[in-house]
């Protein structure tokens, strides 16, 4: 489509007065430009539709046998049945919530310790800053892997410990950006202006610094989601994780699909292609994110 | 700070605490920036940035906060303003920022309004428009403003007094009259005849003041004004004048002063300005080339002569 006749769409649909579009409608429509942001966008709306449905209503129930151990994808049962003839769907399912549960709950945790944290060191600099960012790189010292091993042994086995546990291996990268964003924006002439009308420092911070540091807390939230949900994979793929019956995407790979890779393919690689493709969708809709709020672009 | 205070209703600002300080600001005195583009969050409402210094102090009750935010655009004539206030900075024009952000300065009603060039980032039709505002909230509310700008025309409409700096420090001080009229100290003499003039006959060259700013890393010794001075005699080398008065509430720091100038150096018909080209008065090891010698036409900046 031509710009000519794209804007001239935009004219008939009465888009005109383009100034007057806020800075998130400006980020949508550039990111609904994005095919393939679109695309990961579509793809997660739905797995979260799944994830809504999944509360009240999965095919069978996804613990409890029901029928022949290892049998195929049939009318019945579209991914077949596992080891102990578990539904496949269902326990995929399952698993999608607790993904999703912890790919968000990760990053709402990863947010709020990181934006205050980096907030804090950003604004008030000087010895918090000095503690804050030495925090930030002993955490970082950590092999991340270990570190959520160790925190989740310790811890206990449970999916907000779980969450806790990965929480405490991202946060750093957020706190980072919060903080440099926050060294740049304190020292724009509106903060001055703020302060000039003598509002206080936590309402500079909140009401100031805060909002105009969006876009780049949204986008960086959006690649804290597929980490989390790959440590947590991984954790409960070595067995460390979600303890089984309960289905999840790890320990389906890890304790069921794994061992019966050669003869019974069906359990693993589904599971395997939808973890992969979640992955993929959260990083293009990052990709896309962060394009859309890119203000050197302007389209 | 190098030292001094700052008084304001007999308290010495520079003795606050952070909080005190904090109480003044935008409750008894506030602020004007230069530019509203850059001073105003682009990511917040108007509405929200004009509430923000009411809601930082107790003088106006919170529940009038967003009744007077309308009220106070409206005064400034912003128009519409009960809608306005839920626009965004980029949506207002430069003129209309610069309303909101004197809204926002007036909103607690200061004793002392600081404008910092309120009308530089504005065509002159604005700028006008903006001065008389400043004027009216000056009469009606009783607030005193503090303008700083470079623009002589300005401070002529909207001053009652006028403090001359140059290189951080006040030249020449007085009543608005005396200094157009009669100014003593030979920077604000050159800065008036800057001016461009519509009513000359003949289009000369601009005028301006011979030489650069000084390196404030570096200041000349003496007067900080004698490098670029037609004027200075061999004191203002190697002595800092102090402000002396020198007519009823008029105060300059020179040790020549203009009326010395008129009346013993022809500065009433000067036309070579460059530095102590009228006294004659140099530094050692300097020299003036003739007059218009250089590029054979105007005026030629000073040179320095070479140790052989």
């Amino acid at each position: 489509m031509s710009i000519a006749t794209e804007v001239a769409q935009e004219f008939d649909a009465g888009v005109v007065a383009r100034e007057q579009v806020s800075l998130w409608r400006d980020g949508w429509r550039r990111l609904r430009r994005n095919r393939l942001a679109l695309a990961a966008t579509i793809f997660l709306a739905f797995l979260a539709l799944v994830c809504v449905v999944t509360f009240f209503w999965t095919p069978y129930p996804p613990s409890v046998f029901v029928g022949n151990p290892y049998a195929g994808p049939s009318l019945a049962h579209p991914f077949g049945l596992d080891e102990y003839g578990r539904d496949m769907l269902s326990r995929m399912m399952v698993g999608a919530q607790i993904s999703m549960a912890v790919g968000l709950g990760c990053a709402v945790i990863a947010v709020v310790v990181g934006v205050s944290l980096g907030l804090l060191a950003g604004y008030l600099r000087g010895w918090v800053d000095s503690v804050i960012s030495t925090a930030i790189n002993i955490f970082y010292s950590f092999p991340t892997i270990l570190m959520a091993l160790i925190l989740y042994i310790v811890i206990g086995p449970s999916i907000i410990n779980i969450m806790v546990a990965i929480s405490l291996t991202v946060w750093m990268d957020m706190a980072r950006l919060v903080r440099g964003q926050t060294l740049s924006i304190r020292e724009r002439e509106y903060v001055e202006a703020a302060r000039a009308s003598g509002a206080r420092t936590g309402r500079i911070m909140l009401g100031h610094v805060l909002p105009n540091s969006l876009g780049p807390i949204i986008v960086q939230a959006t690649y804290i989601i597929p980490s989390a949900i790959l440590t947590e994979a991984f954790l409960s793929f070595l067995g460390v994780g979600i303890p089984p019956p309960t289905p999840d995407w790890g320990n389906i790979l890890g304790t069921d699909g794994l061992p019966a890779i050669r003869f019974a393919p069906h359990i693993l690689l589904p599971t395997a292609i939808l973890l992969s493709v979640t992955l993929l969708a959260f990083n293009f809709l990052g990709d896309g994110l962060r394009d859309a709020f890119d203000p050197r672009q302007k389209r | 700070m190098v030292g001094g205070q700052i008084l304001f209703h007999g308290r010495d600002l520079l003795k606050l605490s952070r909080e005190e300080m904090r109480r003044v600001r935008g409750r008894d005195i506030a602020m004007i920036f230069q530019d509203p583009l850059s001073a105003l969050n682009p990511v917040l409402r108007i509405g929200y940035q004009v509430d923000e210094a009411m809601h930082a102090h107790d003088k106006v009750p919170r529940n009038q906060v967003a009744a007077r935010s309308v009220h106070l655009l409206d005064t400034v004539r912003v128009p519409d303003a009960s809608r306005r206030v839920r626009d965004y900075p980029h949506q207002f024009s430069g003129g209309m920022r610069q309303r909101a952000m004197i809204a926002m300065g007036l909103a607690n009603r200061p004793e002392l309004l600081i404008a910092d060039e309120p009308t530089t980032a504005l065509d002159v039709t604005v700028q006008a428009q903006i001065l008389e505002l400043l004027r009216e909230m000056n009469r009606e509310t009783g607030t005193s403003i503090i303008l700083i700008t470079h623009n002589l025309g300005v401070v002529a409409g909207l001053c009652s007094r006028v403090i001359v700096m140059y290189a951080g420090e006040i030249v020449e001080e007085g009543p608005i009259e005396q200094i157009f009229e009669n100014p003593q100290h030979p920077y604000t003499w050159a800065l008036l005849r800057s001016i461009p003039r519509i009513d000359f006959a003949r289009h000369d060259r601009l005028r301006s003041i011979e030489g650069l700013p000084p390196d404030l890393i570096a200041l000349p010794r003496g007067c900080k004004f004698h490098p670029r001075c037609p004027f200075r005699v061999e004191r203002c080398l190697t002595d800092e004048p102090s402000l002396q008065t020198v007519k009823g509430g008029q105060r300059a720091a020179c040790w020549v002063t203009m009326k010395r100038a008129y009346e013993e150096m022809g500065a009433a018909d000067i036309i070579d300005t460059r530095p102590g080209a009228a006294s004659g008065v140099h530094p050692p090891g300097f020299t003036l080339p003739p007059f218009g010698a250089a590029d054979g036409g105007g005026p030629t900046g000073p040179s320095e002569v070479a140790a052989p």
